[in-house]
């Protein structure tokens, strides 16, 4: 930090001293924010896990009875399992997988064009989730109005198809599509940022010694895309298991008898809907698990991904 | 930054024609269901994709509101619902944007007692979800008497937001050359000065992207209405679509005075502010939507 030493003037040092009444005035107001919408809710989730709170907010503390209850409940596996097979299915085969696809494709055509794709696939994740669950309506419902069953029935022939009402026919496959399109742009823009980082020497050595664009995507970037492919892993594992918006939107955990249950949408019927009966202390002891997780794993990814490294002092000292 | 771009393109013409097939496939199902919403909306009627007949009278539910017969049912005038909605959008992003830019200065240009373990947590809570928070901030939001109230979803998505907000404006501040803010304190402005009169222009484009996201967010957002506006006053478009689709999408299919078209004019309604985004603001959508990673 060569610049560093010009202020090292008395005059100047003073000139750029900055009050420490600004400095909360900068401050406080982010603080206060996150100690109100996170640090109260994290306190208060650890506290309500452990009492039989209802909608009458009372602290009536239980000991480890809702703990007990979640483990006896049998339909806590089902609820498991279908997490796990959501998580993981929606993941690989669209967070990473498709969303890999997208940016190798993407960087093999010229920017203008490639950007035209990234934005295309921008637009589920920034459409309201509503409009989101019309559009699956849309592809889903029965003939003639549904996109697929018109598809199937008028193109190919496939009379069969008339009635049937993909989100009762496919739960699964809709649930997952529907959250992969969403999540195939995260990938696709850090995977394909990374791409544009990969040193152009590398690309042209490979090229002289006549590498094929198939040996040039398997032995040359796939490599280097080791660790975002990693990164957006870690990421996306997180916000998988903790968002259900479209799931409610899309199945709300149907049809019959919790068939796409996941463990965030569980934790909302049981607390936060008006058909849960707002077991608010049971509800956070459920949502108590993945808040444990999140925190374990964030302070996790905050160790491997090297965050400590953005963290450079500024470039001027001042105190 | 392009360069490496057209040396990863293949050299053969057929190769790149297979390429373009390969990306237009795998996009068509989401070409398909856009085109379908925007179609949709001017068709008397659907097969598929193709309109029956083109109208404008599925924007009716702009001029009178939609009442189902017999049923009892009115919905809330769109208008009302429409402002509600923009309100939420717009104090959720100027909120946003302010305590960001504050924030995002001080961790980029000032040293002070706890600077790190601030930088650390900021960074820990980008990857900590905070929708998992949602039962405890029930609780808050009751305590603070906020319930039903749209404030309640304007700080909580506020909140929600700012991990992401801080990140990306200490970025645009850590680009911006110490020289220049040095020249202003040398001309003898104070640094609250220098911050609002020298800084605040230069990171106009981080203020911007994050401002459409943010504005983008807050229009949309579900999870948070739901929870915490039941009222039929404080509906925000998010309500009212759910409500119509609902209604004759999904359950009840001959609901007199709703029909399919109708509802998709209402869903394209809700997207004219996302779709004026994609238009005119492409390159800060494509910088910050996924979390400003450097680069991008």
């Amino acid at each position: 930090m060569g610049k560093a030493l010009v202020i090292r003037d008395m005059p100047l040092k003073r000139l750029l001293t900055i009050k420490s009444v600004t400095v909360i005035l900068l401050i406080a107001p982010v603080l206060v924010f996150i100690i109100i919408f996170y640090f109260m809710p994290v306190f208060l989730t650890f506290a309500m896990a452990f009492t039989d709170m209802d909608y009458r907010f009372q602290w009536n503390f239980v000991g480890f009875v809702n703990f007990q209850r979640m483990i006896r409940d049998p339909l806590i596996t089902k609820i498991l399992f279908n997490t796990l097979f959501y998580v993981f299915t929606t993941l690989l085969c669209f967070n990473v997988g498709y969303g890999l696809l997208l940016a190798i494709l993407t960087s093999l055509i010229p920017p203008r064009v490639g950007n035209v794709f990234r934005l295309l696939w921008l637009l589920p994740r920034l459409t309201p989730p509503v409009v989101y669950y019309l559009l699956w309506l849309g592809i889903t419902s029965p003939y003639p109005y549904g996109l697929i069953n018109f598809f199937l029935v008028d193109i190919l022939g496939l009379e069969q198809y008339k009635d049937v009402y993909w989100i009762y026919a496919a739960p699964w496959a809709v649930v997952i599509l529907a959250n992969g399109f969403v999540g195939a742009s995260f990938g696709m823009l850090i995977i394909g940022s990374a791409i544009k980082s990969i040193p152009i020497d590398v690309i042209r050595a490979a090229k002289v010694d006549g590498a094929s664009l198939f040996r040039l995507i398997k032995d040359i970037m796939l490599p280097i895309l080791k660790w975002p492919i990693l990164f957006v892993t870690a990421y996306q594992t997180l916000s998988l298991l903790t968002s259900f918006e479209y799931i409610l939107l899309l199945t709300d955990g149907g049809p019959g008898f919790y068939t796409t249950e996941v463990w965030a949408l569980h934790v909302y019927h049981k607390a936060l809907s008006a058909f849960g009966g707002w077991e608010f202390g049971y509800g956070a002891a459920l949502s108590l698990v993945l808040v444990v997780l999140g925190l374990a794993l964030s302070i996790l990814y905050f160790k491997i991904f090297r965050f400590r490294e953005l963290i450079f002092e500024p470039k001027v000292e001042v105190t | 930054m392009t360069e490496i771009e057209y040396e990863l393109m293949p050299s053969k013409k057929k190769h790149r024609m297979i390429i373009y097939i390969a990306l237009i496939l795998l996009s068509l199902p989401i070409i398909i269901p856009y085109a379908w919403l925007v179609i949709g909306a001017f068709a008397t009627d659907l097969r598929g994709v193709i309109p029956t007949g083109l109208t404008l009278s599925n924007w009716k539910f702009l001029i009178e509101p939609i009442q189902v017969p017999g049923a009892g049912v009115k919905y809330p005038d769109i208008w009302l619902v429409t402002f509600n909605t923009l309100f939420i959008a717009a104090a959720t992003t100027i909120l946003t944007v302010f305590l960001s830019a504050f924030g995002g200065y001080a961790l980029s240009r000032v040293k002070f007692a706890g600077r790190g373990l601030f930088l650390a947590l900021t960074m820990v809570l980008r990857a900590f979800p905070g929708i998992a928070l949602l039962v405890a901030l029930f609780y808050v939001i009751n305590m603070f008497r906020l319930y039903g109230n749209p404030w309640s979803v304007i700080l909580s998505k506020t909140a929600l937001m700012l991990p992401l907000g801080l990140w990306v404006m200490k970025g645009f501040f850590d680009t911006i050359s110490w020289e220049i803010e040095m020249a202003a304190l040398v001309d003898g402005l104070s640094r609250i000065k220098t911050f609002f009169k020298i800084m605040l222009p230069l990171v106009r484009p981080g203020l911007a992207a994050l401002s459409i996201l943010a504005f983008i967010y807050g229009w949309s957002e579900y999870i948070l209405v739901v929870v915490f506006l039941p009222t039929e006053k404080s509906w925000t478009l998010t309500m009212y679509l759910q409500r119509l689709a609902y209604q004759a999408f999904a359950g009840e299919v001959s609901v007199a005075g709703i029909t399919r078209p109708m509802i998709i004019a209402v869903g394209l309604w809700y997207m004219i502010p996302i779709i004026l985004f994609f238009i005119f603001a492409q390159k800060y959508l494509l910088r910050v939507a996924v979390g400003g990673v450097k680069g991008v």
